[in-house]
């Protein structure tokens, strides 16, 4: 399958009071059209880092990154921002919504950046909050939603420009566990249905064992990378977490 | 394509602006007032220039006035006027021999108690010829004016003012009236039109006019004029005009080469272009001061723009993670400004034109609106905003994104 996502020997070197902190060491990574990756890690591990070079917010200091088949690494601010606009979406752990604005125009704001008309921005992003389930909160403003809703507005926003990868940063990081199931059922459903790349940071085992592949990063390098045998299928249905957190937990998946 | 961005920033700038109602109007009150101020000033000055202008106009066409000039007697150095060094002669060779004047008036003036059967008045008399009127472009409302034969006989009859006329003789008719002038008893043969202030404030409807001749022999107390009045053939003929009379005055004074003038010529244009520049420098000093306090103004919107975008970081963003360039944040901010500026301006506009009316209205001064005053100030608010703006815009797009992301 195409790869969306090909990291060679990636770096990220840091300044910090005279100090170099090396966030990513070398990282060698492929991620495939349609795969749903977790990258986990301890904290300090680089897995924030990682996804922010991947995501085209931050630059990597060393290595080649292509994304989509196009180098993007030493692209200035301006291209950067195209890449963000046309190829990538965006889920983080604290929604990041614009709190000032209704549902509907938070999902519609990434298409008034692409340009698009504000009618089909309209039909679009109904469209989307209908298939987040949120069909009847268009109008709602963030405060007025739950978590839960929150984070499937903020879904809804980075699906809506159909986007080549979608990155999501421990999207059920701020949800009480029955929400965060929801919110990870809803994701693994869009994932399966659209054929979506999906890269996930999570440090939560449950979490990663949605995904069809796990990536463990330590002090900045890939230490494990595991495909699991289905892959391909929606999602393995049982998996031992990694040990990250030592203890081992086990969690259905769809 | 850049068309959505662009109607979305301003969507997004009237959003702000009215979710923070009382931060949007304080901030624009410098602007509002900036803008109010130099339209109120600017329209007021324009009145008033055309007031002044309207007053000297009515001064007279095209008036010359020659003063008696400065004497120099063992070094002691007399001001205008420490002599008298006209004469009445003067005055009409200027008429017979410089062929760009048309008429000629002596003027002697004194100050005196004129008296009717009713009441006493104090008041400017002038001693004058049948030329002054048409020289200061007056007209008589009722009655005569005065003519040659009055000078030549020494005719005991005057002219009187508007308000001369109604302090001595009430609402009665003062022509045919007697008045007592220092001894003399002259007749009211006409009633001067009513010719309103002077560009000094001075009452011109308050005087009296006598024939030069019966002011000189009974009350004037000298035979020889204040000043000699003169109008030129056009206005275009007013420099030879001056220089005619130069020259003959010279000659009959008989002044040396080397000697300066003992006479004074000059032209009411001059003192109406003097009066104009005064006028022009007091609309410069006070458009400056109000321009002033527009950039306070913007200086205000520059302060909210940088809070603003200061609680706004982790906004910007978000929005940089959707696909927003550095560009279209700092235009984001930019147009934010700017709407500040120029609604404040727009503002601005409707309390200048009624700070105008206002003082119009108090002051019985006359206010000139034009468009250009009504669009001129709102484009330099905008001006304001966009340079004021760029500061904070600046700011603003040069947040990273990953940093803007974490910040609460």
């Amino acid at each position: 399958m195409t790869p969306i996502v090909e990291l060679s020997d990636v770096r990220k070197t840091y300044v910090m009071e005279a100090v170099d902190v090396h966030a990513l060491r070398g990282i060698d990574l492929t991620l495939r059209q349609g795969e749903f990756t977790a990258i986990m890690g301890a904290s300090g591990s680089g897995k924030s880092t990682l996804l922010n070079v991947v995501g085209c917010l931050d630059q990597p200091t060393g290595g080649v990154y292509r994304l989509d088949g196009e180098r993007v690494d030493g692209f200035n601010e301006e291209r950067l921002a195209e890449c963000r606009r046309m190829k990538l979406g965006f889920v983080f752990q604290s929604f990041n919504l614009l709190y000032r604005a209704t549902a509907l125009e938070n999902v519609e704001l990434p298409m008034v950046y692409q340009g698009v008309r504000a009618g089909e921005r309209l039909q679009r992003a109904r469209q989307a909050l209908q298939t987040v389930g949120l069909g009847d909160r268009l109008d709602h403003l963030p405060t007025q939603l739950s978590g839960g809703q929150q984070q499937r507005v903020a879904l809804a926003r980075a699906l809506v420009t159909r986007p080549r990868l979608l990155l999501a940063d421990e999207p059920t990081g701020n949800l009480d566990s029955k929400t965060a199931d929801e919110v990870l059922d809803l994701l693994v459903r869009v994932h399966a249905q659209g054929n979506l790349t999906v890269a996930m940071v999570t440090h939560d085992p449950d979490v990663a064992a949605c995904a069809h592949r796990i990536v463990i990063l330590h002090d900045g390098r890939v230490v494990h990378d595991q495909v699991s045998p289905s892959r391909g299928g929606p999602a393995i249905p049982h998996i031992r977490s990694i040990g990250v957190h030592g203890v081992a937990k086990e969690r259905e998946c769809e | 394509m850049g068309f959505v961005v662009w109607i979305e920033s301003f969507r997004i700038a009237f959003r702000e602006m009215l979710r923070h109602r009382l931060r949007t109007t304080l901030t624009m009150l410098g602007v509002i007032f900036g803008v109010g101020a130099i339209i109120a000033v600017v329209s007021i000055s324009q009145g008033a220039k055309r007031t002044i202008q309207g007053q000297i106009a009515n001064l007279g066409t095209n008036m010359i006035i020659i003063l008696p000039g400065t004497t120099s007697q063992a070094g002691v150095r007399g001001g205008v006027g420490s002599a008298l060094t006209l004469t009445l002669d003067d005055s009409e060779a200027i008429g017979r021999e410089c062929p760009a004047v048309t008429h000629v008036a002596p003027v002697v003036r004194v100050v005196g108690q004129v008296v009717s059967p009713y009441a006493n008045w104090s008041v400017l008399i002038a001693g004058t010829n049948e030329a002054y009127l048409s020289i200061r472009s007056w007209s008589v409302e009722a009655g005569r004016g005065l003519e040659s034969r009055d000078v030549e006989a020494g005719a005991k009859v005057c002219l009187i003012g508007r308000t001369t006329a109604d302090e001595l003789f009430g609402a009665m008719d003062p022509v045919g009236q007697r008045v007592r002038v220092k001894g003399a008893v002259l007749t009211v043969v006409g009633l001067l039109a009513s010719k309103g202030q002077s560009p000094l404030g001075e009452d011109q409807d308050d005087t009296v006019l006598a024939p030069v001749t019966t002011a000189m022999s009974h009350f004037a107390g000298t035979d020889r004029p204040h000043a000699v009045i003169a109008s030129a053939r056009s206005e275009e003929a007013i420099p030879s005009a001056i220089e005619q009379i130069r020259v003959l005055l010279r000659q009959r004074h008989h002044i040396r080469e080397e000697q300066v003038d003992d006479f004074d010529v000059k032209s009411l244009e001059e003192t109406a272009r003097t009066a104009e520049e005064t006028s022009n420098v007091m609309t410069a000093l006070l458009v400056s001061v109000a321009g002033v306090s527009l950039l306070v103004g913007g200086i205000g919107i520059m302060n909210i723009m940088l809070v603003t975008v200061m609680e706004r970081t982790r906004e910007i963003g978000i929005r940089m993670a959707l696909g927003a360039s550095r560009l279209m944040i700092m235009r984001q901010f930019l147009i934010e400004a700017v709407t500040l500026a120029g609604v404040g301006g727009v503002i601005g506009v409707g309390v200048g034109i009624l700070g105008s009316r206002l003082i119009t209205h108090f002051t019985k001064w006359e206010g000139i609106m034009s468009p250009v005053l009504l669009v001129a100030p709102v484009a330099f608010a905008v001006t304001v905003g966009i340079l004021f703006g760029l500061l904070p815009a600046r700011r603003a797009s040069s947040l990273n994104p990953v940093e803007s992301l974490r910040h609460e």
